[in-house]
């Protein structure tokens, strides 16, 4: 009878267990639609016109990065301009996650704006950030993308590259043999564009250093190829080779002691590392093939480059800097080239020519399967955001070269305006700060 | 009156000339007979020749020519008579070429009189036709105007009515909810009550047993909640490696009444995205079988990580 109880009650216990055992339900895939989000219009307590619209700045900033959706004012309830203001459940029926807030007023002895906003988490009905930046009237539009910047950090945990630059090359036709070419520099949004250097011969391949404050590139002026490093601040510049042939594709090193940069003046296109504050060069490739494009691995250890050496088509090859022996990486399609590391140095991003049109294209470096990236049919010079979110690229629209921009993941893609003609060669600068 | 010859015949004048020189002598006489008639032959030829140019006349001219002897007056009078007629001719054919003129104008002008009027009338006719056209679609209009006026207000009603149906089809299901919640927690009462009197052991015995159908059901209402779920995450980027596991607390409404990290991921954006999805769900989908929910639903364990690729 004992064994009987004690049986019965064991197996009453085991089951109660399993009765109570938790349900552990396991989410592995996520909505493919943008973060909705509302940037609500900042009032503007000054008394008098803002020069810049902060917060619509900031909205277009959101917008184009292609991670958010941005709820259009003319649908919102309400326009709270403090977090104090808003009704969670008018946002929560609307679909938002997240509201931007804020307004502005002025220092008229200081002749300063001062911008107070703050970012509302919908659902968790917190704040997530808030803050007052200062700015004179000229500063606003860069403390508009600083805002930017920090809304989308809190919600991504993603850097956000809105207050970084691009440099690029426009090509303006003045007659029929003379172009006027011209190295810009812009904010991102292709904005407040700049030029440092200007000359009747072609300019190519600007880089920029991780430092944000030198721009290497390849210019013709002195009536050859030759590399030049210009200070973008004092717009000083410095001719760093100038060897018979080819002087191309200069690239600098993570810490930006070197560049590497592509040369014949051995007699056949090689890779060559040079030490700037030396000027000494170290031969890195050795073959009759061509190699260059190079691009240095976020960690320095390897490069990869462009090389025809597999027998003429163009293919990337990564090469360790310790033994020097390329590696071919690429093997979808015909021609592969300029590849440039991504910012976390686990994948590449390069030109790909898929039925005869030349896209952009990531390269899984652990699995080398490719991921086209682009639609549009003549892509190339493809160029890396600093928070590794969005790529450069120049490609035609309307026979006429211009620069585009798309998200990683391929979601968000718009085109940049340019006021010069043809626009080529795009690089995005490294953070500024 | 049978007139003689004016020109005497071949025989004639061969005998003549046989006695000429006699007859010549006689007198003058007969040398004026003989101008008067080479006179009267040239105006005959004269007027033989005008003759052909009037065909009505040669038709009824004889076969042979009769000449009279005219004066020089009398041939200006006839001149002048001939010239009178050719411009009495002239002015007839004028007269009948204006007359023929004016006809046709007048002709013309009533073809064209006619012809405006039947365009007039065409037109008049098209515009009543046009007028009838207006009129009858802005009758249809109105009709239609009608109709949707009356579809609206049928419409709004309807939306009235379903409205009201709605209020009390909830008042309903949540009257209908309340009772099954106080029969469901009697009969989880009786069940723990008849669980307690069976075996009056330790509190972990008194649990429900599950059956095979209810597993099954469990397994349909996680599978909701998961769709559910993850239609509402929204990934932040550069998040592949990261794992947050959060517990809901749910209320048998479906309503969570606490969402709280359990193992946070380190990346405060990251969790943030798990805990913004689950609250973005308003009503969980759970079981209605109170043992069930119970059992699983009432508390739940949620492990967010992103596919590898």
């Amino acid at each position: 009878m004992i064994i009987l109880r004690t049986f019965l009650l064991f197996v009453i216990y085991t089951l109660s267990l399993s009765a109570r055992a938790e349900l552990n339900i396991e989410i592995t895939r996520g909505s493919d639609a943008a973060l909705p989000i509302s940037i609500v219009p900042f009032a503007n307590n000054s008394g008098q016109p803002v020069p810049e619209d902060v917060s619509k700045v900031v909205a277009n900033d959101l917008q184009r990065s292609g991670d958010f959706e941005v709820l259009p004012t003319s649908k919102m309830l309400s326009l709270p301009n403090s977090s104090a203001q808003i009704h969670y459940r008018d946002w929560r029926l609307l679909g938002q996650n997240y509201v931007l807030v804020g307004e502005i007023e002025v220092d008229s002895a200081k002749r300063v704006y001062k911008v107070t906003y703050e970012l509302v988490d919908i659902y968790q009905q917190k704040r997530l950030i808030g803050e007052v930046l200062s700015s004179s009237g000229t500063g606003l539009r860069k403390l508009a993308h600083r805002i930017s910047d920090n809304v989308y950090e809190a919600i991504t945990g993603v850097e956000g590259a809105f207050s970084t630059r691009i440099a690029y090359v426009t090509q303006k036709r003045l007659t029929k043999d003379k172009s006027e070419y011209r190295l810009q520099v812009a904010d991102a949004d292709g904005q407040n564009s700049f030029t440092l250097f200007k000359s009747n011969d072609p300019i190519l391949s600007p880089a920029w250093s991780n430092d944000a404050q030198h721009l290497a590139y390849v210019s013709f002026h002195s009536g050859r190829p030759a590399i030049y490093v210009q200070h973008i601040k004092s717009a000083q510049q410095r001719k760093v080779t100038g060897f018979k042939g080819i002087n191309s594709s200069p690239m600098w090193s993570p810490d930006d002691r070197k560049l590497v940069m592509t040369l014949s003046k051995d007699g056949n296109a090689e890779l060559y590392s040079m030490d700037l504050a030396t000027n000494a060069l170290q031969r890195l490739t050795n073959h009759y093939g061509i190699d260059t494009e190079a691009s240095w691995s976020p960690d320095g250890r390897d490069v990869v480059f462009t090389s025809n050496r597999g027998g003429g088509s163009p293919q990337i090859y990564r090469m360790s800097l310790s033994d020097l022996r390329p590696e071919r990486i690429s093997f979808e399609g015909r021609y592969n080239a300029r590849p440039r590391y991504s910012r976390d140095g686990k994948s590449v991003y390069y030109v790909h020519q898929v039925n005869g049109q030349f896209h952009i294209a990531e390269l899984d470096l652990s699995s080398l399967t490719t991921r086209v990236l682009t639609s549009t049919p003549l892509d190339e010079s493809p160029s890396l955001s600093p928070n590794g979110r969005m790529i450069i690229y120049s490609t035609k629209l309307r026979n006429r070269s211009v620069l585009a921009v798309v998200s990683v993941d391929g979601g968000a893609k718009y085109f940049l305006p340019s006021e010069h003609g043809d626009v080529k060669e795009p690089s995005w600068s490294p953070f500024l700060n | 009156m049978k007139r003689k010859p004016l020109v005497p015949d071949k025989k004639t004048s061969t005998h003549r000339a046989a006695g000429q020189d006699k007859h010549w002598v006689k007198g003058d006489k007969r040398f004026l007979a003989r101008s008067l008639g080479l006179h009267v032959f040239v105006v005959a030829v004269l007027l033989f020749s005008w003759s052909f140019s009037d065909p009505v006349k040669q038709k009824l001219a004889p076969a042979s020519i009769q000449a009279r002897v005219l004066s020089a007056a009398e041939l200006e009078a006839l001149r002048d008579a001939k010239q009178k007629v050719e411009q009495q001719e002239q002015r007839a054919k004028q007269e009948e070429l204006r007359k023929k003129e004016l006809d046709k104008k007048r002709r013309l002008e009533a073809e064209k009189k006619r012809k405006q009027a039947q365009d007039q009338k065409k037109a008049r006719a098209r515009e009543e036709q046009a007028r009838k056209q207006k009129q009858a679609e802005a009758q249809k209009q109105k009709a239609l105007k009608r109709k949707q006026e009356a579809e609206r207000i049928a419409l709004k009603k309807k939306k009235e009515e379903q409205a009201r149906l709605e209020e009390e089809r909830k008042a309903r299901e949540a009257e209908e909810r309340t009772r099954r919640e106080k029969e469901r927690e009697r009969k989880l009462a009786e069940r723990l009550a008849e669980a307690r009197k069976s075996e009056p052991s330790p509190p972990a015995s008194s649990a429900p047993v599950i059956s095979n159908e209810q597993l099954s059901e469990k397994d349909r209402f996680a599978a909701l909640i998961r769709s559910r779920v993850e239609s509402r995450w929204h990934i932040p980027p550069k998040s592949r490696g990261l794992k947050v596991v959060l517990q809901i607390n749910l209320l048998p409404s479906g309503e969570s009444s606490r969402v709280g990290i359990l193992t946070s991921s380190g990346n405060q954006a990251f969790d943030n995205s798990a805990l913004n999805a689950a609250r973005a769900v308003r009503v969980f989908p759970v079981p209605q079988d109170p043992v069930l929910f119970d059992a699983y639903f009432r508390k739940l364990i949620m492990s967010f990580s992103p596919p590898e690729q």
